[in-house]
């Protein structure tokens, strides 16, 4: 019974994001299918919230089940206005024999080991409990105290309650409040999700060989296997941003409206997983480069650039107003990083000081960078030294969103004594740089066939 | 000339085999030695499986597709191999005799049994299922790749060497990350079956090593639980080294919620210490030294009662009428009832 609850709420997240995939004007039925639980998920945990907060709605049961069918609903409708309609209907009129008898045997073997990582991984969330850290002190059960209370006052009681966003601790509560233990599961559906969406992307441009080799890649690198059987935010916070961030440079590249709405959408939702990291910053770059580029779209590109941290800026609009409910300060009226950067800036170091903390700061994130990403950025680095201008928009993201880890380690170097006692978390920070290393490496290839 | 060429084939193959048997014999070694899985190990047995596979693409496609029959029996092998490791090990073949069935059946067949039991321990058979799965799969994978990737490549002296550096990188990517996830999903294979009888949440202590190591927290909690009212407050362990599981309040508070926990800072801060119900005695991670906490002396009117539960048997014993005294509760695990 409780499984058939858990599919039941998950394949419900999964039409709330096939409607808004299509009405958003995706055509592809693998990325559709690879958007739809991440879409879904994003857009039914941003709503159920805005819900609670706006109109005074508990975090409960029926007041999910009313936030699930009325997204449907209204999404069904705009599918009948728009005339979506036939193409939902045609989405699942799909043959596996004539799809898979086509393929070589390499091929069905690579589809095979990554089917079998991602039904690993929904096994390994459905029999075992949560045990990790930070998923206990913090993300499960904040979720537990919101699906018991229908609400997240006591949180400002009991502290360290709102350091993130709010969306793994809401995927738990959709399980939670209809007596589901095993809510781990969502972290399968996303593992798979952002599999099956980086496949689509790349079979894009790239022979379904090539494409299956790099998913197997990304599906078996230990960082991202291990985060698939953890109820941490990294994963998601990965899928969406990388995911987000390849819709933008298809974007940059050929000018396509879906692509950059997919695109600023997926990364504006990455703020709603986390926002430590300013990275969504970067994504206004290939945004405003397109608009450049194609002069075209200047609404679209306005909206979406303010898009970006809105779910964030929502979530912290939330907190002010909690604290005005109670006595106790939960409110910071500036983030961790603004306050570094405004201390380092007061602080006023010499020239000699800011030489030493960067060689300090550089030598640190080789050591710990290094043992984990080695390969990968070799292989990045022969696979682009050819047409290395092509990739421009690219490279430029690329180099931006390493000077922010960069650079906030070398701001929290002034600030914060213990600045490098935490490798394990720039490392997973770094999560990022997998897919989107992977995925360029592989979008240009070339090799010839038999 | 096609003698020539075939003579380099046979020289090719030669390597093929000796560097393939170099790939097991060191496996062995290392495994016996505990260090298989280690990142450096692993990613030196990807170097000797590339060689393999490098060697095997530079032979002519003709005699690759000879050998591919033989290649395919030695993946065949290799997975029943690995597959009869892992049934071993989920029936917990040195438990056998002592399951229900084990006995209902040597009962009946006690010469077959016993032919079992010697033959097992004469040939020393249970080393076999103490091999890791890494000892199966990298020559699995190997051989794999190499059977897969007729379909693929072309040979690879058709390549220039930026290509051929190009797929070793490849390669070395692939390998030893497809080894720890299938070496992650076979340790929770195993574990799971054994463990499918255990409550759901129970499940945490063994996940977690057990309750002689990080399991020990659920175990713990679930006494408290069993001891204390949901509305109590309990005085805990400080954030340290030695406390830091039943120390941290963010991370303990999931286990008891909603009974309150508070550190002695919050008895500075201003709570009322009559507003204690409970005082959390922990035997701390200490690394063989002699520790408890409370590590200060607590007097017999405060206390109601003592309660203390073994880590070796999970035994609980009430004591009532004494003091709370560091010395004579060292590695101690329990609760402090407070009048």
């Amino acid at each position: 019974m409780e499984l058939i609850t858990l599919l039941l709420l998950q394949l419900s997240l999964v039409a709330v994001g096939i409607l808004l995939a299509v009405l958003l004007g995706m055509r592809g039925k693998l990325e559709i299918f690879g958007l739809a639980y991440l879409l879904g998920s994003g857009f039914v945990s941003l709503l159920f919230f805005l819900l609670h907060w706006w109109l005074g709605l508990n975090l409960d049961s029926l007041n999910l089940l009313i936030t699930l069918g009325g997204s449907l609903v209204l999404l069904l409708l705009l599918a009948v206005v728009t005339r979506k309609t036939l193409f939902l209907s045609n989405l699942f009129s799909w043959r596996l024999r004539k799809h898979w008898r086509p393929l070589i045997k390499l091929e069905k073997v690579v589809f095979i080991i990554i089917l079998f990582l991602v039904g690993f991984s929904f096994f390994e969330n459905y029999f075992w409990p949560i045990t990790d850290w930070d998923a206990l002190a913090f993300y499960d059960f904040r979720a537990r105290i919101i699906a018991l209370r229908g609400n997240m006052l006591e949180g400002i009681q009991l502290g360290y309650f709102f350091q993130y966003p709010p969306y793994t601790s809401f995927l738990h509560v959709f399980g939670y409040v209809f007596h589901v233990q095993r809510v781990k599961v969502a972290y399968s559906f996303i593992y798979g999700s952002f599999l099956l969406l980086f496949y689509a992307l790349l079979r894009r441009k790239q022979d379904q060989t090539i494409s299956g080799i790099a998913t197997l890649i990304l599906a078996s690198f230990t960082m991202i296997f291990e985060h698939a059987v953890t109820a941490y935010s990294n994963l998601p916070y990965t899928a969406f941003f990388s995911l987000g961030m390849m819709y933008l440079w298809f974007y940059v590249n050929k000018g396509s409206k879906a692509d950059l709405l997919l695109g600023g959408i997926l990364v504006g939702l990455s703020t709603w997983i986390r926002s430590t990291e300013p990275f969504w910053l970067v994504a206004a770059v290939p945004i405003l480069w397109g608009y450049f580029r194609y002069r075209t779209r200047l609404v679209s590109s306005v909206l979406l650039l303010a898009w970006l941290s809105l779910p964030d800026k929502l979530w912290r609009a939330f907190l002010k107003y909690l604290d005005s409910l109670s006595p106790l300060n939960i409110f910071e009226s500036q983030t961790h990083t603004i306050a570094a950067i405004k201390d380092f800036i007061t602080q006023g170091e010499g020239v000699a000081s800011l030489l030493v903390h960067i060689w300090q700061v550089s030598i640190y994130l080789v050591e710990i960078l290094v043992p984990e990403f080695f390969l990968l950025f070799l292989l990045f680095v022969f696979a682009i030294g050819h047409g290395a201008k092509r990739r421009l928009p690219e490279l430029v993201t690329l180099i931006l969103l390493f000077s922010i880890v960069w650079g906030g380690t070398f701001i929290f170097s002034f600030t914060w004594d213990t600045w490098n006692l935490i490798a394990g978390s720039i490392v997973r920070m770094c999560m990022i740089f997998i897919p989107l290393l992977i995925f360029l490496t592989a979008r240009d290839l070339h090799y010839e066939k038999k | 000339m096609v003698l020539s060429v075939v003579r380099r084939d046979t020289f090719r193959l030669f390597l093929v085999l000796l560097f393939f048997l170099g790939l097991l014999v060191s496996n062995f070694i290392f495994e016996l030695e505990g260090v298989l899985s280690y990142s450096h190990h692993l990613l030196l047995r990807s170097v000797l499986a590339l060689a393999v596979v490098s060697l095997f693409f530079s032979m002519r496609r003709v005699t690759r597709q000879k050998l591919q029959p033989v290649i395919r029996v030695g993946i065949i092998v290799l997975a029943a191999a690995l597959f009869i490791n892992i049934f071993l090990n989920m029936i917990n073949v040195y438990s056998l005799g002592e399951s229900f069935w084990g006995v209902e059946f040597c009962a009946a067949f006690v010469s077959l049994c016993t032919f079992v039991q010697t033959v097992f321990f004469t040939f020393k058979l249970f080393r076999f299922i103490t091999l890791s799965s890494y000892f199966f799969l990298l020559p699995l994978f190997t051989l794999l790749m190499i059977y897969l990737g007729n379909d693929f490549v072309l040979g690879t002296k058709k390549y220039d060497l930026p290509r051929k550096f190009f797929l070793a990188l490849i390669f070395l990517l692939i390998l030893p990350n497809l080894l720890k996830s299938f070496h992650r999903a076979y340790l929770s294979i195993i574990q799971s079956y054994q463990i499918r009888h255990e409550n759901f949440y129970d499940r945490f202590v063994f996940k977690e090593g057990g309750p002689g190591y990080y399991g020990w927290i659920k175990v713990f909690s679930n006494f408290i639980l069993a001891q204390t009212p949901t509305s109590a407050s309990l005085l805990v362990p400080p954030q340290a080294m030695e406390y830091k599981m039943e120390g941290n309040t963010n991370y303990f508070r999931w286990f008891l919620y909603p009974r309150r926990l508070y550190h002695l800072q919050s008895l500075e801060a201003g709570l009322e210490s009559n507003e204690l119900d409970y005082v959390v005695v922990s035997g701390g991670e200490c690394e063989s030294k002699q520790c408890v906490w409370p590590d200060f002396e607590i007097d017999q009117d405060t206390i109601k009662r003592m309660i203390f539960i073994d880590r070796e048997t999970q035994g609980v014993t009430t004591i009532e009428g004494e003091p709370f005294l560091p010395e004579n509760y060292q590695n101690k695990w329990g609760l402090i009832e407070l009048r």
